[in-house]
């Protein structure tokens, strides 16, 4: 060893600097999110400007409605999307409905109900490019008024029209600070989900509106409300009556109407008194979301886990309902993350989350058979008929035909632009 | 403290494999030279470490393997390894080390080194959050310090060495179905910088 070639003094004063450094030594976090920026407008102002206006990307998707060869996509509290889907194989969207507040719609003919807020707004679609507004029912959905406080004149009354944003870049312990002591004891928005079809248009099962004979029926989380449209384009509210606790979807079923709550399956009858639903019977299960479909012997009820959801179960239910007054639990089949389902003649299609559309063939329940399968989508909502499956996924509108139902295929994609 | 992550703790079967794997390489390599053969102007060199990366994230292991060339008191060579320090990753580097004193009889070598490149995320079901898709980008990584090598043989010599190490990585959070219906569907973005301190044992040939 040369020591006299070899000074320590350097290396060790390092070394003492390299233990001494750790506490210096931070990770550092920062965090970009979107600051979003309320713009305001008079209700008159919003009032005006719902109707057909320019198509525009879609950056989220929502319900969905099919009414003749057009698709009602919502896009949640913005508006509606209009496609024209004369050409599945080529969608084209030819307009946008301003709709500040929308969560939800049904069509019966030519009119489209649609909730604005705490709104119900009746539009005549009779011409898909030109939508026109024809009536307002003021705060029918209290829970989700936004705005009738301190007046009721629409041309003083401040609406968030629309949302600008702009990403902002904080330090992460920054934001938790702003979180906490800002956010979570600011009063957070509700937001309503999920719809429902038949008489006119058919619609996915995550449904919140339903349409039966002439009336609109209407949940929130714990209310259903009735509207009488026998005059479609001017429809009355008639009652409200409560059904339970966190209701999430509702889903006709000849003369009865199926209300999903994250508790079980409400079966209301609306032949006797179709202006006052009774209640017939529940079936109960796990906490869980829980969309629905039926057919003439059995409700397909699927429930999901997920930190909106709670609970932890993730499977299809099949429930007997030949007898309304006793519906029994048939067959449960786990599935990943179920979301929306469909069913046509024997076959059911579901939105499995993640592990894509599932499609079943149904004729024996007790021994549901996987036939198909279209994975990488993370599949929401579904309409199923004629061969043509509509689904709505994270990052796109997708129809696929089933001529061959072991081998479904994809006709076209409309991607969402986020 | 970071916010997002849950970090797991390291597979000890990578660990293994991947120490295994170095052993093998550094045999193959002492093998291929000649036993009583005189040092090169310009040789093969290999070193492989194992250490732990400290910092406020805590402290995690790390295993590297280093191989390139050594030119009189220089050594330049491609560096591989696993970072198991907040988000495992895999580092892919240069290193560049300069050694001090470094004669033929001289039993303890100081040297510096820096080491710059990327990493490879390889983030594990932990460090995702739930009800978003995450994406882990690659991102910077370095390393440089102070370290002595002691002098086994001719060709082979033990270190240690320490220094200041740099993990940057971006964790971006895209809201799936769950929470865009309910309405939070804005994209977040976490940059993480991570700052360590590192401490390596290894042998080099």
């Amino acid at each position: 060893m040369n020591q006299k070639t070899l000074s320590w003094q350097p290396w060790i004063a390092g070394l003492l600097l390299l233990f001494l450094l750790p506490s210096c030594f931070k990770d550092s976090c920062n965090k970009t999110y979107r600051l979003f920026i309320p713009v305001y407008k008079t209700l008159s102002e919003v009032r005006a400007n719902m109707k057909s206006n320019t198509a525009r990307d879609i950056g989220r998707s929502g319900k969905i409605y099919i009414y003749n060869d057009f698709i009602f996509l919502n896009e949640p509290d913005k508006g509606i999307h209009i496609i024209d889907n004369t050409n599945p194989k080529a969608p084209r969207q030819i307009s946008f409905v301003t709709i500040p507040g929308n969560v939800d719609m049904a069509v019966k003919g030519n009119t489209l109900y649609a909730d604005s807020y705490g709104d119900l707004v009746t539009f005549d679609i009779s011409n898909p490019r030109n939508v026109v507004a024809k009536k307002f029912l003021n705060n029918v959905f209290p829970h989700r008024k936004a705005y009738y406080s301190n007046s009721s004149n629409p041309d003083s009354i401040k609406v968030i029209a629309e949302w600008n944003w702009k990403d902002t870049t904080v330090d992460c312990d920054a934001y938790n600070r702003l979180y906490e002591t800002y956010y979570l004891s600011s009063s957070a928005d509700s937001k309503g989900n999920y719809s429902s079809p038949q008489v006119g248009g058919k619609g996915g099962s995550m449904a919140r509106f339903t349409l039966l004979n002439n009336y609109l029926y209407t949940v929130t989380s714990a209310d259903l409300n009735v509207f009488d449209i026998s005059s479609p384009q001017d429809p009355s509210y008639i009652t409200r009556k409560n059904v339970g606790s966190n209701i999430e979807t509702i889903y006709p079923f000849r003369d009865k109407l199926f209300i999903g709550s994250n508790s079980g399956m409400f079966i209301y009858d609306v032949a006797a008194n179709p202006s006052n639903p009774g209640k017939m019977s529940q079936f109960s299960h796990f906490t869980s979301c829980d969309p629905v479909v039926a057919d003439d012997s059995y409700a397909y009820v699927t429930l999901r886990s997920g930190t909106a959801c709670q609970g932890f179960t993730n499977q299809l239910e099949i429930v007997k309902v030949t007898d309304l007054l006793n519906p029994t639990l048939v067959a449960t089949w786990p599935l990943t993350n179920p979301h929306g389902l469909a069913k046509d003649n024997d076959l059911l299609f579901i939105c499995d989350g993640k592990a894509g559309l599932k499609v079943y063939d149904a004729k024996n329940v007790q021994g549901l058979n996987l036939i198909a399968q279209v994975e990488k989508i993370d599949a929401y909502d579904i309409i199923a008929g004629n061969k043509l499956a509509i689904v709505v996924a994270s990052d796109g509108l997708y129809q696929f035909n089933y001529f061959n139902e072991t081998n479904i295929q994809l006709v076209s994609k409309i991607s969402f632009i986020r | 403290m970071i916010n997002s992550y849950n970090i797991g703790k390291p597979g000890i079967k990578q660990l293994f494999s991947f120490i295994a794997f170095m052993l093998a390489l550094s045999a193959q390599a002492q093998d291929s030279l000649p036993a009583k053969q005189a040092r090169p102007r310009v040789a093969f060199s290999t070193s492989n470490q194992i250490g732990v990366m400290n910092g406020e994230g805590g402290t995690e292991p790390i295993v590297q393997s280093v191989n390139g060339v050594r030119y009189k008191d220089w050594f330049a060579g491609i560096g591989v390894g696993l970072d198991y320090y907040e988000l495992r990753s895999f580092p892919v580097f240069l290193e560049i080390r300069r050694h001090f004193f470094d004669k033929p009889r001289t039993q303890f070598v100081p040297f510096v080194y820096a080491d710059g490149g990327v990493h490879f995320t390889w983030a594990e079901k932990d460090d995702k959050l739930i009800g978003y898709e995450n994406k882990f980008s690659h991102g910077l990584y370095m390393d440089a310090g102070i370290g002595c090598g002691i002098r086994l043989k001719e060709k082979q010599s033990l270190f240690v060495s320490m220094g200041y190490s740099r993990k940057e990585v971006k964790h971006r959070l895209l809201p799936e179905m769950e929470w865009q219906e309910r309405g939070y569907d804005s994209p977040l973005t976490y940059d993480y910088n991570f700052n360590r301190l590192s401490f390596k044992i290894g042998w080099q040939l």
